[in-house]
Parts: structure tokens; C-alpha cells; sequence
């Protein structure tokens, strides 16, 4: 592609650098537009339809009144809410915990452990749901531990939604507790501050930003996530899985816009409450900060030890059940091995070709999201002056952190699905799709491309202009090598998120383009459960495929590029 | 040899530059004119406005009001690849993933020319003094090592102008100053006009052509090192470079100024002010072998003596100036012929020739 913008070019003279300046404003806007059709009007179509009646025509509140007067929608709302509320109770001191484990100990095998506490990121959320009806539903291998209960209702959500957030709170605390002053716990001991004290007085005071993000960003998840609440819910009704029912069951697009501007609400809050914290938190680190490094203690490690058993066994529990399961004849009366659950044939839901479709979706999503990403990163921190429009690619950037997906999915439905767009005809295709993941994920992985193109001199830009060579040749020849790691993370992870998500998808995708999270869903109405266990473990398996083989690519790029890297 | 006596032209011409940063006004109407093949030092304190300067030189920035010119081409607002410099900045920004060689090749043109552009990248690292480094990463430098490539870099073009943003201010003192020597001798090897900014006042008259001093966004004074030194035309620049001794005076005649209860005579003109400042170098205070009744002749008590190397820096308390401290820096080679002990009392002179006048009342 840049080879063929530059054979388009005058080489040199005046007409070759006026076009540069062309063609970084053109760049500039084309990434604007891409991202304003991907995210900025679907969204405002949102806004639009929660004010229209069915029709089309205008009503103001009337939908908003109706929601609030709906005894099903309001009771959904209080579950929501009631699930959010507990499960971020719950899996802030279990994801704090493994993560004290993990970076105050000296146990050996930290690494694995580490890969372990995010496992569950591999997974789509459907898979804790299918294993907790392995395991505790009617037909259950553990069901006489409920003493006559019943998995299916708030309980069961509770846990499922646990498994599901506990990697995303576990990164963010994890971050937090890395950043550590050394100095300040010698401070601490020469001052005669024991364990306990320098635990709640320099540890907690430390990471309370994280811990407050981490909240935040469980909480959200919870309160959009569809998939656990899908198959274990059983009559316990939340929000997301009412937008659902609205729009997709009943086609009552007004009404599905409320309920989705509902779930939009604690995610702008979320991000309100983020920006006016970040603002009072001084630099954790400064430059002379030295790095904390455990002393040794057997009886803290045989602790951690047992914090690291006991939460990592329940999430292997989680995952590994599910797995196992399909490779079952039959559960739980015949254990036999058996791989006829992986043929699909006599199951809805689309099968292989389902299986098929995610996979070019995450692979087009890593290819061509990657792409996008590193060039709008590179255009918002390298480029000179276009203020403006920096900016508005900067703040459509940051703004699908405050989107959940089950929002951004049926903003796709208002706007593209509507009749009187030229774009209607796209509707229900891969190439939507891709777009949708894309702009779904692209805050986390335009974070992580713009952080690596910080940490590079701010000089590169101006000594290649001096040089009379245009920013593409550098951006192509030093600054995507040298951020390479950073690529391959982003590569990763739109990879893995494309696979596994569901809240998005599910609105805009048809039955001839099935996607595997989905029917995992499908097949699990029809109650093949074990050939939707069966789907989300071909899941897990690709996204741990692909994580592998792109360690290992990066291991092998690193040994070509240790000759730069490496002093001496 | 003097680049104006030649006839040659300006090369580089700045008139009523203006930038501000909000409130803050980094540049004010500064006008300034470089001639080609002049090595030229932008030396103020940091936030002077030297930086600023150079970036809207280099295109990096635009000016709010003024123009730029380049051998009478208007480069106001053109981009920086329509200019035509090398630039060298204080972090050498070199691409850690290129190999020396194509560091300095990466301005190079046709880029397929990959022969041609070998000899030139050899040529210009037998240049910079580090011949055979073609294919050794910037990591692997030193930081003198990774300045030269730098160097080599941006006069792979052969531009016409050279800009230098603090380009030793990172380097160790030795390296420092030798890699000072081989810039200037490069400089005036290449006859390339050059432009460097900097804080290091001794840097900048060791290296200069001519002294650009600056302050708050203005030029105070343009001058050779020598002048510069010798005749700072303002408060300030007296202050920023070099050391001094200061004493406060009153005028009390024509060309007479009254310090404590001494009457002392100054060849400089006054500036028209009851309360002055006096200026004079350490090394210009005159310690007499004995008395005799000459003019600016004061006695002083030797305080305190401390070696220096090169000079001895004495600390004298003169009489008659409650509370005034006076340096003198003499040449060991006079100590011996005239030996000083502390509290022995001497007679001092302060130079008509080389005291100086500052409008203002306390020194800093």
C-alpha cells in the first residue's frame, strides 16, 4: 500500500513535499471518517432512535417514560445493578490477592502462575457458564453440593461473571502493585513499621488508584456482558440480555435504544470518575524510584503459594471443565472419550463454517486493525501541527473505552441496517464485522501503540525532515521496527478479542455469516450443550494457538533485532 | 579571517521573529543576520529563547510574526524539507535500528544508488574521525562516538547550513572539549555556515565566529567572543558571561564615581544614573609590588589565597569599602617573584581602561 502512494509521488522538488503535507492531512481525515462510520454515527443513531417512535417520528421522552414504567425493564435494571455491585466486591480481593501473590513472593514459577490468572481471557465468557452447567446444572457433577439448589439464577451469574472479569482486574492491579518504591519500604522498616503496618500504610495507599480503575472497569463489564447470564440465568433477568430480547426478539428499536443509552451510563461515569482520579494522582514512579524486590520469607510464600492454588484451581476448574466435557460421550453417565461433538453436523448454530467465519474475522481484525492502529497512533503523537483534527482522532480513539459492546452493537443495527443508508447492503457482512471489532477494541490497542511510539525520540520527525526524506519512509523504516513488540501485543490482543467476543457481534451478524461465540449461544438454547462446549474450546484453543506462535515469532524477531538492541 | 571582509553575503537573515506560547512570549522581534560560512553561538539562560529560535529556523515551528530568510529566499513558512540545513540535536536522535552506515545514508538520494552512497558514507566517517563504524548500531557508540555520526548525518546532503541544538551538553568534559576543537576545524574545513545553541558560555567563545547573547526572548548583545567579553554592553550580559567583581557607586563626575570613601576614574562613559554598579574581571585587578599615590590605587588586606592551576584567585578586602569583597586572579609565575600572605595589607588597582558602569542598585 505505501509503496504505491509512493510510486504515485514526484520524487522530490516542490511538488513532492507539498504532497507530503497533502498526504498526512489526507491520512488524517481518511482515519477520522474511518473511525466516525465505525463508531461516531452508530453511536449517534442511538441517541436518535431512543427518541423516535417506531415509525420514525419524533417523540421525545415518551420511550424513556415507558422503560422506566416497565416492571420487567426495572427489575432488570435492579438486577443489573445488584450483579454488578457484587461481583466487584468479589473479585477486587480475589484478583488483589493473586496479585500480591504474583509480585511479592519469591515462589518459583511466577510466569506460569501469571498465564494461569489470565486464562480466562482466552475464553469467550459462555465458556464459565457452559462448565458451571457441567458442573452444578440438573444434570451436574457436583449437584448434591447445592443440597437441592439450583445453578441456574443470580449465584450462578455471580460466578461465571468472576471467571470472566477476573483477568481484566488482575492486569490493572497487577500494573499498580509493579509500580513500587523500594525506598519507601526501607523507609518503612527503619522507621519501625512491621508487615502489617507497611502493608496498609504504603501497599494499599499505592495501588488505590488501581483497585478504583479496576472496579470501574469490572463493574461495566458485568452490566454489559450478555453470554454468562444467557445460559445460567435461568429467570434471573438482567439488562444486556433485555436489549437483546427488545431489538433482536421484538424489534422494538426505540425501546432497545433506551435500554442500550441504560448501559451506556455506568461507562461514562466510569470514565469520569477515571479522568478526575488520574488527575489527582501524582507519578507513582519517579525516576530515582528503586525497583522493589522481595526479601525471602518461606511463611509469606507458602501463603502465597496457597492463594495461587486456591484461586488458579477454581479458574482451571472453569475452563478445564468445559474442555474436558467435550471430549465426553456422554456427561456424567459415560465418560467415555469421544471427538463426535466437534462434528457439528446434526447441530444448529452453523458449525465448522461458523468456526470458519471467526476466524477470518480475527484474523482480518489483527491484520487490518493492527495496520489502522499503528498509522492513527503515529498520525495523533509524531505528525506536526493539524491541531484539530488531531484531536478529534485522539478523542475518537480514547471513546470506545467508554462504549460497551452490547451499545456499540446496536448502534450498528439503527445505522447500518437502516433502509435509507447506501451502506445497507454491507449489513450482516464479514467486512462489517471487522470494522465493528475494530472499533470495538481500539482504545486498549491504540493505548499500547502510542505508548510505544512515545517512549521514541521526538527527533526522528525532524531530522528525516531535514533530510528531505517524507514521514512515511521513517514511520516505515524506524518507527514500526523499532515498535515492533508493541505490534505484535496489539496484533494479539484484537486477535484473541475478535475470537471471543460475543456482545457486539450477536446484533449484526446473520445466519449465513454465523460466528463461533455466537453459536455457542445457538447451540446452547437448543440444549446441545456439549456441542457448545465443544465450540468455545476450539475458542480457547485458536486464541492460545495464536498467542503461542506469536511468541515464538517474537522470540525469533528479538534474536534478528538483538543486534541493535544490545549494547557492546 | 574575517567572512565580511571577503564580501561575502548574508546567508541566513531573521527580522522581528515573534513566538509566544500563551502568555509566555518566547521570541520578541528578534533580527539577526548570519554570513555564509560564519560559525555563530545562540548563549543564554534556559528559557531565553535561543531553542525557540532555532526551531523556527529549522521549520519546526512558525513564527507569529517576522520573517526568515534563506540566501534571500523567503522560508518563513515554508516546511522544513523545502529548507535546506542538517541538524544535530542534543539526544542525536539516531535511529537505534539502523546500522551507522544507513543512518547517514537515510538522506541520501536516489535511495537504489547503494555504491555511490557507500564512498560517501566513508568519506564522511574518515571525516568525523571514526573511519570503519559502517556497521556498528548506535548502541554500541559512545555517546562522542554516537554525537560524530550524528554529525555525519546531517552533512551527508552537504546543506548549506548547519544547526546545532546543544549537540555537547550530553558528552563528558574531556570528550566535550575535544570534540569542540574537531567541530570548529570541521566547520571551517567545510566552510559551511553554522548555527549552534547553547548555555555553556564558555563553549560558546572557545567556538564562535560572533556571540549571540539572549535573554527573556530578546538578543542583548552580538559580538565576537572577544568583544563580548570584554565590552558586554549590558547588565546582564556582564553577569552571563564570565566572572566579576561588582561595586556599588555613585556618580560624582564627568567620567568619576564614588565607592566608599574612594574616588575612582573610569575611561567607559556613565550611564545617566545616581546609583551604579561597577564592573571589572578578576584577572584585571592589579596587585602593585608597593605603594605610590596613583589614580583608582585603593590598599586592600589579603584575605584568602587558593590555587587554581593555571590562575590564583585571591580574595581582598579593600579599606575604605565596608563589606566589599574584591577578586584578583593572578598568574603563579607573579606570586613567586612577589609572595602574598594573608592579612598582609597591598596596594590594588582597579584600571581606569577596564572598569566598566552599570546603571542599578544591588548586585546578585
Amino acid at each position: 500500500m505505501l509503496s504505491a502512494v509512493l510510486r504515485w509521488l514526484p520524487r522530490g522538488g516542490q511538488a513532492g513535499i507539498a504532497g507530503e503535507a497533502r498526504i498526512a492531512i489526507l491520512l488524517l481525515w481518511a482515519l477520522v471518517a474511518v473511525l466516525l462510520l465505525g463508531l461516531g454515527l452508530p453511536l449517534l443513531f442511538i441517541f436518535a432512535k431512543a427518541v423516535q417512535d417506531g415509525d420514525g417520528g419524533f417523540v421525545g421522552l415518551v420511550n424513556f417514560a415507558q422503560v422506566l414504567q416497565s416492571p420487567g425493564l426495572m427489575r432488570a435494571s435492579s438486577n443489573s445493578l445488584q450483579l454488578g455491585l457484587t461481583v466487584t466486591a468479589l473479585v477486587l480481593p480475589l484478583a488483589f490477592a493473586f496479585a500480591w501473590a504474583l509480585l511479592r513472593s519469591r515462589l518459583w514459577g511466577r510466569g506460569l502462575w501469571r498465564q494461569i490468572g489470565l486464562s480466562p481471557l482466552l475464553a469467550p465468557s459462555l465458556m464459565p457458564a457452559i462448565s458451571l452447567v457441567y458442573l452444578f446444572g440438573n444434570q451436574g457433577l457436583l449437584k448434591d453440593w447445592l443440597h437441592g439448589g439450583n445453578i441456574y439464577g443470580f449465584w450462578g451469574v455471580v460466578l461465571g461473571e468472576l471467571f470472566y472479569t477476573f483477568p481484566h482486574a488482575l492486569l490493572i492491579i497487577m500494573t499498580a502493585l509493579s509500580a513500587a518504591d523500594a525506598r519507601l519500604y526501607e523507609a518503612g522498616r527503619v522507621l519501625g513499621a512491621g508487615p502489617l503496618r507497611q502493608f496498609l500504610t504504603i501497599t494499599l495507599p499505592g495501588v488505590r488508584y488501581g483497585l478504583v480503575s479496576a472496579g470501574l472497569v469490572v463493574f461495566t463489564l458485568v452490566l454489559t456482558d450478555f453470554g454468562v447470564p444467557k445460559v445460567v440465568g435461568g429467570d434471573f433477568n438482567v439488562l444486556a440480555v433485555e436489549a437483546f430480547k427488545q431489538v433482536i426478539g421484538q424489534q422494538n428499536f426505540p425501546r432497545g435504544a433506551v435500554v442500550g443509552l441504560l448501559l451506556l451510563l455506568p461507562a461514562i461515569l466510569s470514565c469520569l470518575v477515571e479522568r478526575r482520579m488520574a488527575r489527582r494522582q501524582q507519578a507513582a514512579l519517579t525516576a530515582r524510584a528503586q525497583p522493589f524486590a522481595p526479601a525471602p520469607s518461606w511463611l509469606r510464600d507458602a501463603g502465597a503459594l496457597l492463594l495461587l492454588l486456591a484461586i488458579g484451581l477454581l479458574l482451571l476448574a472453569l475452563l478445564g471443565v468445559g474442555v474436558a466435557a467435550s471430549f465426553i460421550k456422554y456427561w456424567p453417565y459415560n465418560l467415555d472419550f469421544t471427538l463426535a461433538h466437534y462434528q457439528f453436523d446434526t447441530v444448529d448454530g452453523g458449525g465448522w463454517s461458523a468456526y470458519g467465519n471467526s476466524l477470518q474475522l480475527a484474523t482480518a481484525t489483527a491484520v487490518l486493525g493492527s495496520l489502522l492502529v499503528f498509522v492513527g497512533a503515529y498520525v495523533c503523537e509524531k505528525l506536526p501541527g493539524m491541531a484539530l483534527g488531531r484531536s478529534l482522532l485522539r478523542f475518537l480513539a480514547m471513546l470506545p473505552m467508554a462504549v460497551p459492546g452490547l451499545v456499540l452493537g446496536l448502534g450498528y443495527v439503527f445505522f447500518f441496517n437502516h433502509p435509507a443508508n447506501p451502506l445497507h447492503g454491507w449489513y450482516g457482512s464479514l467486512g462489517l464485522m471487522v470494522l465493528c471489532c475494530i472499533a470495538h477494541f481500539y482504545t486498549t490497542a491504540h493505548l499500547t501503540a502510542a505508548t510505544a511510539l512515545k517512549q521514541l525520540d521526538g527527533e526522528f520527525e525532524a531530522v528525516a525532515a531535514s533530510l528531505k526524506v517524507p514521514f512515511w519512509v521513517t514511520w516505515w523504516r524506524v518507527s514500526l521496527p523499532v515498535c515492533l513488540p508493541a505490534l505484535v501485543d496489539v496484533a494479539r490482543f484484537l486477535f484473541v478479542s475478535a475470537m471471543t467476543t460475543l456482545s457486539a457481534l450477536i446484533f449484526i451478524m446473520t445466519p449465513e455469516h454465523s460466528l463461533a461465540a455466537v453459536s455457542i449461544i445457538t447451540m446452547d438454547d437448543a440444549g446441545d450443550t456439549a456441542a457448545a462446549a465443544a465450540m468455545a474450546t476450539l475458542v480457547v484453543l485458536s486464541s492460545a494457538g495464536l498467542s503461542l506462535l506469536l511468541s515464538l515469532l517474537e522470540r525469533l524477531l528479538g534474536r534478528r533485532n538483538q543486534r541493535w538492541r544490545k549494547p557492546g | 579571517m574575517k567572512p565580511a571582509e571577503n564580501g561575502l553575503s548574508d546567508h541566513l537573515t531573521m527580522h522581528g521573529l515573534s513566538r509566544r506560547f500563551g502568555s509566555f512570549t518566547a521570541l520578541d522581534a528578534v533580527s539577526l543576520s548570519i554570513r555564509k560560512g560564519e560559525f555563530v553561538c545562540l548563549l543564554g539562560p534556559s528559557g531565553c529563547g535561543k531553542t525557540t529560535l532555532l526551531r523556527l529556523i529549522a521549520g519546526l515551528d512558525l513564527p507569529d510574526a517576522g520573517s526568515i530568510a534563506l540566501q534571500a529566499r523567503d522560508i518563513t513558512r515554508a516546511a522544513p524539507a523545502q529548507r535546506d540545513y542538517g541538524i544535530v540535536f542534543q539526544s542525536y536522535a539516531l535511529f537505534p535500528n539502523l546500522s551507522v552506515a544507513d543512518n547517514i545514508a537515510y538522506g541520501l538520494k536516489p535511495r537504489h544508488e547503494r555504491q555511490r552512497h557507500r564512498l560517501r558514507v566513508r568519506e564522511l566517517l574518515d571525516m568525523v574521525g571514526l573511519p570503519g563504524a559502517e556497521d556498528k548500531y548506535p548502541a554500541q557508540l559512545s555517546g562522542g562516538q554516537q554525537q560524530r555520526v550524528a554529525l555525519a548525518r546531517a552533512l551527508a546532503t552537504s546543506p548549506g547550513l548547519l544547526l546545532l541544538d546543544e549537540p555537547l551538553s550530553a558528552l563528558d568534559a574531556r570528550v566535550r572539549d575535544r570534540l569542540r576543537e574537531e567541530l570548529k576545524g570541521l566547520q571551517q574545513r567545510l566552510g559551511v555556515t553554522t548555527l549552534m545553541v547553547t548555555h555553556d558560555q564558555e563553549e560558546a567563545l572557545a567556538i564562535a565566529d560572533r556571540v549571540v547573547v539572549m535573554n527573556a526572548g530578546r538578543i542583548e548583545q552580538i559580538g565576537t567572543p572577544a568583544e563580548i567579553y570584554r565590552q558586554p554592553c549590558s547588565r546582564f550580559v556582564a553577569e552571563f558571561v564570565g566572572e566579576a567583581n561588582w561595586l556599588p557607586a555613585t556618580t560624582s563626575g564627568v567620567q568619576e564615581v564614588r565607592v566608599g570613601n574612594h574616588q575612582l576614574r573610569l575611561d567607559a562613559a556613565l550611564p545617566p544614573a545616581p546609583a551604579l554598579q561597577l564592573f571589572l574581571r578578576p584577572e584585571d585587578v592589579i596587585i602593585k609590588p608597593r605603594w605610590e599615590n596613583a589614580p583608582n590605587t585603593v590598599l586592600a588586606r589579603v584575605d584568602n589565597i587558593s590555587f587554581g592551576g593555571a590562575l590564583t584567585r585571591i580574595r581582598l578586602l579593600p579599606e575604605g569599602m565596608p563589606g566589599q569583597v574584591l577578586y584578583a586572579e593572578v598568574c603563579p609565575g607573579m606570586l613567586d617573584r612577589q609572595p602574598l600572605v594573608p592579612g598582609e595589607i597591598v596596594p590594588v588597582e582597579l584600571p581606569a581602561a577596564r572598569l566598566l558602569a552599570f546603571a542599578g542598585d544591588l548586585s546578585c
